[in-house]
């Protein structure tokens, strides 16, 4: 990713202008956040590759397209999104299988010792199972709020649906993991009520 | 002091983003080192991010990704396509070209309307010429009356008129000009269709029910080509320009005559001549003579003509030689008998105040003998004319009102109420000036289908006025009305 936003807009300028070798920079630049947004969605999929390489290739094709009346990565991020519904639409698929390899990578290291390694490896697991059972929209959204930081008029943006919407698929999207802790005894019984009235404020904000 | 259940989920979940307030995030650190639960749900939150987190493909991976993109795109990008982008926003000349297109357009429509405009409102139609050369074939409304075209585009400066007010579409055309059409001109009539093409020169081309009527441009002149269907032809012999109909690659060529062609697609056809005589001819071929009482017929494109007595029973034929007969006789080039004094009507209080205005145009004209061996044509005045010609201002004004209501109602669909007013204006007039009044009662009958009630009135109308205005249109109505009878 550049380095600054400024950086993506110039990329994205030379390549509306037609300069082929800005198409390679921009793919360098945006490859992550598509890698992202789509294991987000659909989690770790065997057709990944071929999902960014479709999702990049519609956001060559819609360049012309953009205006810069919103933020790039908002604009891209709906493509990207876009591309993984039609996928999910067409292969029919839930939940997402979980992919148990590679975790050891993905996790940042600790100094805490293997025995907290391995305990933060297993909850690791244990959400992202709890992810996969939610709803794809419920799940793209939640992402895109706890994760990416997006507030709920982007993410209506990038969904297209509309931020009443966006708020109602948040509010139960984290009733629901909360839910799904509890039920899997992550948390203790004392706890159990905690965050839910908080919620229900939270959605009628 | 704050305890484990006092901070709720969402409360961890702001204190681990770092949103909560300085007392307030204290408060929470302090619940979270003391609580064992509260440290486990933090745990799992922080567990969050990694959890959506996966492993990237390796930069291997991502140089063949990229590679194939590319090769992808840049296919994509060489192929024209729509979706493309515009490299070219800043070159001026489709700008240019857009702008001068829609000149173009705007210029175009204007010159349409402008034209439009300049003519005659009432001649305009949604069926004018839908090809642009005068060739249509239409459907049409009573109260239409539309022209085949402008004499610069496609010679017809005639004026076609509907006949019956039935809505079908008998159609006749008044006033073409014998010659001015151009070559590819197309005339065609629908199912039950009657189109007249009537000449200065009073001659007339009938076209009967389905046919196609095309003119070509053959050695400097028009001949009118029969596609498909009957012509009636009504002429008055010219040794200098001989009325030629084309058809299935034959001529029929008047020598002073009534006549009728048929062609079918196939090219099969025959002339029936009812007066006179017609001269049947294929190129370099022996022609036939075909006379009054007689017929020809061929049975395609190649075929000979060959002599044949008329065919009577066919409806087409019986039909056009009654709709002859009801015809007044083809004009002759002389000048009209005088009239020896003024029609006396059957309506008492007409006192022809002054001469008809025809009598004195008449009279100014040289007198000439009226050959005994042809029949005059002059077009005696009607009762009707004469009589609303010679009517008091203020009657005659009331009168014409009374019409142009009676009119309005029948074209707005108040039959019922035209009928009414009809009935009682005829009750109140019985003589001449009620001549149109029985012609507008009989047709809104007809309109209402009461046919009896229609016959009534058509018979009444032909035997009050057997000169009548409309006698041509009551003779046809009341033959068509026995036919359907018949049927």
């Amino acid at each position: 990713m550049p380095d600054s936003e400024t950086d993506l807009d110039s990329i994205v300028l030379r390549c509306q202008k037609g300069e082929q070798t800005a198409y390679s920079e921009l793919f360098r630049a945006i490859r992550s956040d598509i890698h992202r947004i789509l294991i987000a969605t659909l989690g770790p999929d065997s057709e990944i590759e071929d999902l960014i390489q479709t999702a990049s290739l519609e956001i060559f094709r819609s360049l012309g397209r953009f205006k810069g009346e919103s933020r790039f990565s908002t604009w891209m991020y709906r493509l990207v999104v876009n591309v993984a519904f039609q996928y999910l639409r067409k292969n029919r698929r839930r939940p997402i299988p979980v992919d148990l390899g590679d975790l050891n990578t993905e996790l940042v290291s600790s100094d805490e010792g293997p025995e907290r390694h391995a305990t933060e490896k297993e909850q690791i697991m244990q959400v992202r199972e709890i992810l996969a059972e939610l709803a794809p929209k419920k799940r793209i959204a939640f992402y895109l709020h706890e994760i990416e930081g997006f507030n709920p008029e982007e993410i209506a943006r990038i969904t297209g649906a509309s931020k009443f919407t966006v708020k109602s698929r948040l509010f139960y999207a984290r009733k629901e993991f909360f839910r799904k802790i509890r039920q899997r005894s992550l948390l203790e019984e004392s706890r159990n009520v905690s965050g839910e009235d908080d919620d229900e404020t939270d959605r009628n904000q | 002091m704050m305890t484990k259940q006092t901070v709720t989920s969402k409360e961890l979940h702001r204190f681990l983003r770092g949103e909560l307030s300085g007392e307030r995030e204290a408060s929470v650190r302090k619940a979270l080192e003391a609580s064992d639960a509260l440290q486990a749900e933090s745990r799992l939150l922080k567990a969050l991010p990694d959890a959506f987190r996966a492993a990237e493909p390796d930069e291997a991976d991502w140089l063949r990704m990229e590679r194939n993109l590319l090769r992808a795109w840049r296919t994509e990008a060489d192929r024209p396509s729509e979706n493309m982008r515009s490299f070219a926003s800043d070159r001026w000349w489709p700008k240019l070209a857009a702008v001068g297109v829609a000149a173009f357009v705007i210029v175009f429509i204007a010159v349409f309307l402008l034209r439009s405009s300049s003519s005659d409102p009432s001649l305009t139609s949604p069926v004018h010429s839908p090809k642009g050369k005068g060739s249509f074939a239409v459907t049409v409304s009573p109260d239409w009356a539309f022209d085949v075209g402008r004499p610069s585009k496609t010679g017809l400066s005639a004026r076609l008129e509907i006949l019956n007010e039935q809505g079908g579409n008998y159609i006749g055309v008044r006033s073409l000009k014998r010659g001015r059409v151009q070559g590819e001109d197309e005339l065609a009539t629908l199912e039950d269709g009657i189109l007249r093409i009537r000449f200065d020169d009073r001659a007339e081309i009938t076209l009967l029910e389905n046919t196609a009527l095309r003119f070509h441009e053959y050695e400097n002149r028009v001949i009118p080509y029969l596609l498909r269907g009957s012509i009636a032809c009504d002429v008055s012999h010219d040794e200098t320009r001989p009325l030629v109909i084309a058809a299935a690659r034959l001529r029929v060529k008047d020598t002073g005559t009534r006549f009728l062609v048929r062609v079918e697609e196939t090219g099969a056809g025959r002339v029936e001549v009812t007066e006179g005589s017609v001269l049947v001819e294929r190129p370099a071929k022996q022609e036939l003579s075909v006379k009054a009482g007689n017929g020809a017929v061929w049975k395609s494109f190649k075929a000979d003509a060959e002599a044949e007595p008329p065919h009577g029973a066919e409806r087409a034929f019986q039909r056009i030689e009654r709709l002859f007969k009801t015809l007044p006789p083809p004009i002759r080039e002389t000048p009209p008998p005088l009239p020896k004094a003024p029609q006396k009507t059957e309506d008492p209080p007409m006192e022809p105040a002054e001469e008809p205005e025809i009598v004195t145009e008449s009279l100014q004209e040289p007198e000439t003998e009226p050959d005994p061996g042809i029949v005059s044509y002059h077009r005696e005045r009607t009762s009707w004319q004469w009589t609303m010609q010679n009517l008091p201002d203020l009657q005659r004004d009331a009168i014409v009102k009374f019409y142009a209501l009676v009119e309005k109602q029948m074209g707005s669909g108040y039959t019922l109420r035209a009928l009414a007013n009809l009935e009682n204006f005829l009750e109140q007039h019985p003589g001449a000036e009620g001549e149109k009044a029985r012609f507008l009662a009989a047709e809104s009958h007809y309109n209402l289908q009461e046919y009896p009630q229609a016959v009534e009135h058509y018979r009444r109308y032909a035997e009050d006025f057997p000169k009548g205005t409309w006698i041509e249109m009551v003779l046809f109505r009341l033959q068509e009305l026995r036919e359907r009878r018949l049927r």
